[in-house]
């Protein structure tokens, strides 16, 4: 027994001896990469990159380092870097931003439905990045989402904002905006007249319940200095957290205006189905919108919604920074374009303005030196239907290839 | 959805789009100022049923003119005693007969359709004016049968609905459309609010039970605002849910109450009235309620009546028409409604007509649909009578309009002309 105990302390004291060695020779192989940058660094080629900061480039190289975009170009020196040539067919554009997403969140995450205000539950915990959900998103080139909870509370929580290629070392903003819904959407379980001890007998079950929700929270928020579960709505009328409000209708765009005025707080309009009826005032005020897709094949949409398809080109015809979200941001970004924005706007919808809206820009949303060398390579336009994501490539490294996955 | 003027910049924006730009945008800019200039406007009709309560201001008046100034009527008289000024924009309408915009005391359609919150019986922190979607498309139709302000209250499934609205059916932004909010407070007294989970208010004392505890801690927590406001005490801490209650037990805004039925319409005067000392309306009225005429009467409280007009009395094995008998019991404040959608907003006229078919009487019954339900609202200082100084919302018709055979031809909204059948579809 001894003798086992003796080996395993000599081969332990070998072992910390080894690892320190390699450990020391490492920071300096480390100063020296330093010190000669090039060392490490990568040159992306491809048939035209589109950087969404000035003229796209044909032919396009990025140089990265350490994951950062060092330099753009059309004729870079390759130096001592490695090049990857994506080929002169290939399109390298941002990877896209989806600042409205539920990727890699379940229902059973993202939504608490036994109380209307949870203002501090966080999704991040619950953040599952081998789900489908975000492995799709990643495929089709989203390499930054919001994950934002669901739409049955009227407070619904807390976002984070993640890379949706690493796991909780990639999170951009674990504390971010408050989530609230002035929609219909927190009604639709609870319901009066149901057994007296059922959970769902809770106001609101319609619009009047849910402005009321609402405002006696943010009501509650001002009086109770201390009421931590509150906390975040005290933050957002300060300014100091960025504030989601999920309305659709006409009637709940205006009311986010009317309790904005009352409670002193600037919020982000996601949703924005009618927003096309209340141009004007979105312009006048300022408000940043994040548009989810607009239906088709249907006469009316969620929440008998009037359908505008050309939405997003309304929004930009007055001025108004917004972006577009969904599970296929491409495909929203086609749509878009197809029923009149123009196409910088469409491409810009879904990269730098969503990260703009995020307030992320310094890291995502376009290529430029000192950004995060997110990249999407297609195999054409973006805007094309027949264009796919080939390949997408995060923080430098090459993270889905179409070539090597299932489809 | 609201037709307003963020509509007109957006098909302003599209002209400057759809090239011509400046040019086209110079013409339109000019188009739009000299809109502005024209908002002096001289309406010439052949009669006028004025509504009007001042005697210096005629019932009737034939050849008619009515001067319109910014949104509101300057002047009215026969055109022996008004004179155009220059510059006026003359409308005529030689052989029509003018009145004010209707008035609907009871309307459900004024926005979405979000009534009811049937948790809890008693709602005062609920209001509508968040649900208001202005120039709908129900009002649009109803502004076409001449209906100009309606009062958008919230359903009769709880005691106490919410807070409602008194708005008008053109278009407009949300500010520009709602004439006051909170307009008045719905309260329901029997029938619908009846509960069958086990709580109070199965039936009717237990209902009045939770309304008077309701509007008790209402009246509590005013006087405690005014005792402050006199100085007669420290400030009390504002209470957002009961905050509605101060212009209520300041009889500033009326109560709307969903009564119908003798015993339930005496239990909303004792209470509602003579307990609390609110203004209120009688928002039904209907079935054998109106034999309590004369208490009616005597307090001078406004009867609002419908969806239902008649009322069979067994008795005398005759059809009764509800609203003569209110008439006849000496109720002055006296008019219909629609409960729209129950019946179609559009025909509050008919309402009216209906009433006139059972014996009521017609010139009571046009002052019915406007200015006495203007007076019950208390909105009679905006709405209601073509009088000067008062809103320019002006319905002009083929003859009077009890008269089914007649319909409407143009209806002005704050001067605005909001529907006509020379430009528009006509509808009915």
């Amino acid at each position: 027994m001894n003798c086992v105990k003796r080996i395993f302390a000599r081969n332990l004291l070998a072992v910390t001896i080894y690892t320190s060695v390699v450990h020391m020779l490492a920071v300096y192989l480390n100063l020296t990469v330093l010190d000669s940058p090039l060392a490490a660094q990568t040159l992306f080629k491809a048939g035209k990159v589109i950087t969404m900061a000035g003229d796209p480039l044909s032919p396009g190289m990025v140089l990265v380092n350490e994951g950062k975009i060092v330099s753009v170009g059309s004729a870079l020196d390759q130096g001592n870097a490695r090049l990857v040539d994506l080929g002169d067919a290939a399109v390298l554009m941002p990877g896209l931003v989806n600042a409205y997403s539920q990727a890699g969140l379940s229902g059973a995450v993202r939504d608490e439905v036994t109380k209307e205000v949870t203002a501090t539950y966080k999704v991040d915990l619950g953040i599952d990045w081998n789900s489908q959900s975000m492995k799709r998103a990643l495929t089709n080139g989203i390499t930054t989402a919001c994950l934002t909870p669901g739409t049955e509370n009227v407070f619904a929580g807390i976002a984070s904002t993640v890379k949706t290629a690493k796991s909780n070392a990639a999170v951009l903003q674990n504390d971010g905006a408050l989530v609230a819904n002035l929609n219909t959407d927190p009604t639709r379980r609870n319901q009066a007249r149901q057994r007296p001890d059922s959970i769902y007998l809770r106001i609101p079950t319609n619009r009047m319940g849910v402005v009321w929700v609402m405002r006696s929270s943010f009501d509650m928020a001002q009086r109770n200095e201390h009421d931590e579960s509150l906390a975040p709505l005290r933050q957002v009328i300060a300014g100091e957290r960025p504030f989601f409000i999920v309305s659709r209708t006409f009637a709940d765009i205006e009311t986010m205006y009317t309790l904005a005025e009352e409670f002193g707080f600037k919020s982000i309009l996601v949703g924005g189905q009618e927003s096309n009826l209340v141009l004007s005032k979105i312009a006048e005020l300022k408000t940043d919108v994040i548009l989810t897709p607009v239906p088709t094949g249907v006469t009316s949409g969620e929440e008998r919604t009037e359908i505008c398809l050309n939405r997003a080109g309304k929004l930009a015809e007055h001025g108004i920074r917004f972006c577009l979200s969904g599970d296929d941001l491409l495909a929203e970004a086609r749509f878009a374009y197809r029923h009149g924005l123009n196409s910088q706007q469409a491409l810009a919808a879904v990269t730098l303005a969503p990260a703009q809206i995020l307030a992320i820009q310094e890291r995502v949303g376009s290529i430029e030196p000192g950004k995060d060398a997110d990249f999407i390579v297609l195999n054409g336009e973006p805007l094309e239907l027949t264009s796919r994501v080939m390949k997408v490539i995060v923080d430098g490294e090459l993270v889905f290839d179409v070539d090597g996955a299932s489809r | 959805m609201p037709e307003n003027s963020l509509m007109w910049e957006t098909r302003l924006a599209q002209r400057c789009k759809n090239g011509l730009a400046a040019l086209l945008c110079c013409f339109v800019a000019c188009q739009v100022q000299s809109l502005f200039a024209q908002e002096v406007i001289a309406l010439k009709v052949g009669k006028i049923f004025t509504c009007a309560e001042d005697d210096a201001i005629p019932s009737f008046i034939s050849d008619g003119v009515i001067l319109i100034r910014d949104g509101k009527i300057e002047a009215i008289g026969n055109k022996h005693q008004i004179e155009i000024p220059d510059g006026y924009q003359v409308i005529e309408h030689l052989d029509g007969f003018a009145m004010p915009g209707l008035v609907e005391a009871h309307s459900h359609v004024g926005g979405t359709s979000d009534l009811n919150e049937m948790v809890y019986p008693t709602n005062p922190e609920l209001r509508n004016w968040d649900q208001v979607i202005p120039h709908n498309r129900r009002l649009k139709v109803a502004i076409a049968g001449g209906i100009t302000t309606i009062c958008f209250i919230p359903g009769s499934g709880t005691n106490m609905g919410g807070f409602g609205t008194l708005m008008k059916t053109g278009p407009g932004t949300l500010n520009e459309v709602i004439l006051k909010a909170p307009g008045v407070l719905k309260i329901a007294q029997a029938g619908n609010p009846e509960r069958s989970t086990g709580e109070v208010g199965s039936g009717r004392m237990g209902m009045n039970y939770v309304i008077r505890q309701q509007l008790t801690e209402g009246q509590l927590y005013v006087r405690q605002w005014d005792d402050y406001e006199r100085g007669q005490a420290p400030k009390p801490e504002v209470n957002l849910r009961l905050e509605n209650f101060k212009p209520l037990f300041r009889r500033e805004i009326p109560v709307a109450v969903h009564t119908q039925q003798y015993q339930v319409v005496m239990t909303t005067i004792r209470m509602l009235h003579d307990e609390f000392n609110l203004k209120i309306l009688i928002d039904h009225g209907t079935f054998d309620a109106f034999h309590l005429g004369e208490e009616v009467a005597k307090r001078n409280i406004p009867a609002m009546i419908g969806p239902r007009g008649f009322w069979y009395e067994r008795q005398v094995g005759q059809i009764l028409g509800i609203v003569e008998q209110y008439e006849q019991r000496g109720v002055k404040v006296l008019g219909v409604n629609t409960d729209a959608p129950v019946v179609p907003q559009e025909e509050l006229s008919f309402q009216a007509t209906m009433a006139v078919r059972y014996g009521w009487d017609e010139e009571r019954a046009i002052r019915g649909v406007t200015i006495e339900a203007a007076k019950a609202l208390m909105i009679d200082d905006r709405v209601g009578s073509l009088e000067p100084g008062k809103d320019a919302d002006i319905v002009i018709s083929t003859g009077p309009i009890i008269d089914p055979r007649n319909y409407v031809t143009e209806v002005f909204i704050n001067g605005r002309s909001v529907y006509d059948i020379k430009t528009h579809k006509r509808l009915f």
